[in-house]
């Protein structure tokens, strides 16, 4: 491609497509921004784990760049045009962002001498519509994590040719707050001593309370005392804790057997019954499901005995309340053989199958 | 409560003799490794002979010590360490570093109004970011994951706390003494004010000791079940903290020992909140790190926690 003009021979033309020499840090005037976005994709933002002292070196050579034609494309009178300060503008935004993490010490020093060139040239709209409104000036704590609240604000920067920062209100509020918030060291603290124990924690601590349940609502009363002696938020010793989950264990059994076995027991009283045993089926395979072995085939042969095979097919059997097992417990585990004789009364068959050997 | 002293001692002895001869054969095994960058040793424990609640340290040394050694180790962790993971010791600060998480469990320091002072020998713009070589490659943190972010990179030890030489000033930069900080409404605002609030207590007493870390708590969600959730950036998945915490205690002039805790939220927060809304008990802090801060210390021996009497 022949040049058209003679003044594009000093314009250096990088060619974004191919390799760039490892030490040439050019930023064309076709296209600055991405010229130098390459530069800092390939030399500074890198994954690999690089010497912290080179890539602040390759940042550096880059802004150098960036700042060299920032300033060209601003005041070369051979570049005069607007759609090179369009291309300042840009390169100034995306040099200053990186300026901000890599390191704003320069671009702060810089940034002053390019408003003093641009006031001095009064290019008064480039202030106002650029440096002044897009906040150009010095990176600080408002975009930058090497600065905080205890720097000063560069205030100053922008209070040039008719214009203040356009942060300078926000600052002024800040100060007001500041003032006004003149720290009261005996702050109305919080209340941090934790209260006394309630009645219900120092009862679970020491595991004396009454394990009461009625036949009117047996599995509400169950899981309420649970709740208050059982599963407190106070660390309580395991073997006041253990007993009073066996007290609680022991209650339930009780007025089960009462539910059932007191009399001919009617469907409520059935379904009551059920539903406490199922409540308290789940809690044994957490806490220990020993007991409740043990004791749920007195139960079945007490049920078959009186037949209640209502309560043994549709309850018993149906909703799987025999033996606690790997199916329902982490106590157990594949290996464990499943409890399938116990349901094997009275005609019927475990609700589940046998594990098979294959896998 | 001696016997636990001295029990502590017999553990954190045998830690420190460990940890020195597993270094010394880790040494002698790199030298047929694999691995191109040897990695720069730091001191980690420092010889907890010279680690002792029990004798006062006089405020005031006349050198300022540009290496971690023992008896500045010894000052800062005064009231015993929180955990001993990974522990690093600076000129002035000494550091826990998770790895898992690629920032810190922990950092302590140990302020006087000298060390807070300011001073022109030391210039915070000469400080640059820089990773820690002495991480090990795969859980070091880079700036190039903190680079457009979202978030800053937030000191745990703050630079302002360290003015009594350059060097210490430097120290606070390395990338391992870092965490990622919601910037503008947290970093350089509401936790910039609980660090001057830290300083400022220098004032009052004649030694602050602070402990800075991040926490990970949990929320619960619409399910009704409990989550802990962050965010981790760049390549090197760093931990974005959910909250932060500074646990401090502060030696008055008749020997009485203050102290205030407090968590903050990694958030925007409004520039009229007072940080006093910000104090916990400094339990509830201990649990959710899962470290004890000033354990050394029966906390009914205190004189104040958060401005209360004890």
């Amino acid at each position: 491609m022949s040049k058209r003009k003679a003044e594009d021979a000093q314009t250096d033309k990088m060619a974004t497509a191919e390799k760039v020499p490892q030490n040439d840090y050019t930023i064309g005037l076709e296209d600055p921004v991405k010229d130098y976005q390459k530069l800092i994709e390939t030399r500074v933002q890198v994954d690999e784990i690089v010497d912290d002292d080179v890539t602040k070196e390759n940042f550096d050579r880059t802004a150098a760049s960036a700042r060299d034609v920032i300033w060209r494309l601003l005041f070369d009178e051979a570049n005069a045009a607007p759609s090179n300060v369009e291309k300042a503008t840009q390169l100034l935004e995306e040099y200053r962002g990186d300026a901000c993490f890599y390191d704003p010490t320069p671009y702060n020093e810089w940034i002053v001498k390019l408003r003093d060139e641009v006031l001095k040239k009064e290019l008064l709209d480039f202030w106002r519509e650029v440096l002044v409104k897009k906040q150009l000036g010095p990176c600080w704590s408002r975009d930058c994590d090497l600065f905080d609240s205890d720097d000063t604000p560069p205030l100053e920067f922008y209070a040039h040719a008719g214009c203040t920062a356009p942060f300078a209100a926000s600052l002024k509020v800040r100060a007001a707050l500041e003032e006004n918030a003149s720290e009261d060291p005996n702050s109305p603290a919080l209340p941090t001593t934790p209260g006394e124990l309630s009645a219900d924690d120092r009862a679970a601590l020491t595991g004396e309370f009454e394990a009461v349940i009625t036949k009117e609502n047996p599995l509400e009363e169950y899981r309420s005392l649970m709740k208050r002696f059982v599963l407190t938020k106070i660390i309580v010793p395991d073997s006041v804790h253990h007993a009073s989950v066996r007290k609680m264990a022991a209650a339930a059994r009780e007025i089960i057997w009462k539910l059932l076995f007191d009399g001919t027991p009617s469907n409520e009283d059935q379904d009551k019954a059920a539903e406490l045993l199922q409540e308290y089926k789940g809690d044994a395979g957490f806490y220990g499901p020993d007991e409740f072995n043990g004791w749920i085939v007195e139960l079945r042969d007490e049920v078959l005995k009186r037949e209640l095979l209502d309560f043994w097919r549709e309850k018993m059997v149906k909703l799987e309340l025999g033996p606690s097992c790997s199916r329902d417990s982490d106590y157990y585990d594949n290996d464990d053989p499943l409890p399938l004789e116990f349901y094997e009364k009275a005609g019927c068959k475990a609700p589940f199958e046998a594990t098979t050997e294959d896998d | 409560m001696s016997g636990r002293r001295v029990g502590s001692a017999l553990a954190l002895g045998a830690t420190a003799m460990g940890a020195f001869y597993l270094g010394t054969h880790v040494e002698r095994e790199r030298r047929n490794d694999g691995f191109a960058n040897s990695l720069p040793r730091l001191p980690g424990l420092p010889t907890f002979g010279t680690v002792s609640a029990a004798s006062l340290i006089p405020a005031q040394e006349a050198n300022v010590s540009l290496a971690a050694t023992p008896s500045r180790i010894g000052q800062i962790m005064k009231y015993g360490f929180p955990g001993l993971d990974h522990v690093r010791s600076h000129s002035d600060y000494v550091l826990s570093y998770d790895r898992r998480n690629r920032v810190p469990h922990w950092v302590f320091e140990h302020l006087t109004a000298e060390s807070v002072a300011k001073n022109d020998a030391v210039d915070r713009a000469k400080c640059d970011f820089k990773q820690d070589e002495s991480i090990h490659p795969f859980f070091r943190s880079q700036n190039t994951d903190y680079r457009r972010s979202g978030y800053d990179r937030g000191h745990m030890a703050a630079a302002g706390n360290h003015r009594l030489h350059q060097k210490h000033c430097d120290e606070t930069f390395y990338l391992s003494n870092m965490a990622p900080q919601v910037g503008q409404g947290f970093n350089r605002d509401a936790w910039n004010t609980l660090e001057s609030h830290v300083r400022k207590l220098t004032k009052t007493y004649s030694n602050v000791y602070v402990c800075t870390g991040p926490l990970y708590l949990p929320h619960k969600e619409d399910d009704g079940k409990t989550y802990v959730k962050y965010e981790v950036i760049g390549a090197n998945t760093v931990a974005v903290p959910t909250h932060f915490y500074k646990v401090i205690v502060g030696e008055s002039p008749d020997q009485k020992l203050h102290m205030e805790s407090y968590v903050m939220p990694n958030q925007v927060i409004s520039n009229d909140t007072p940080i006093s809304v910000f104090q916990v008990p400094p339990e509830s802090v201990e649990r959710s790190a899962g470290l004890l801060f000033f354990d050394q210390i029966n906390r009914k021996q205190l004189a104040t926690i958060n401005g209360k009497k004890v």
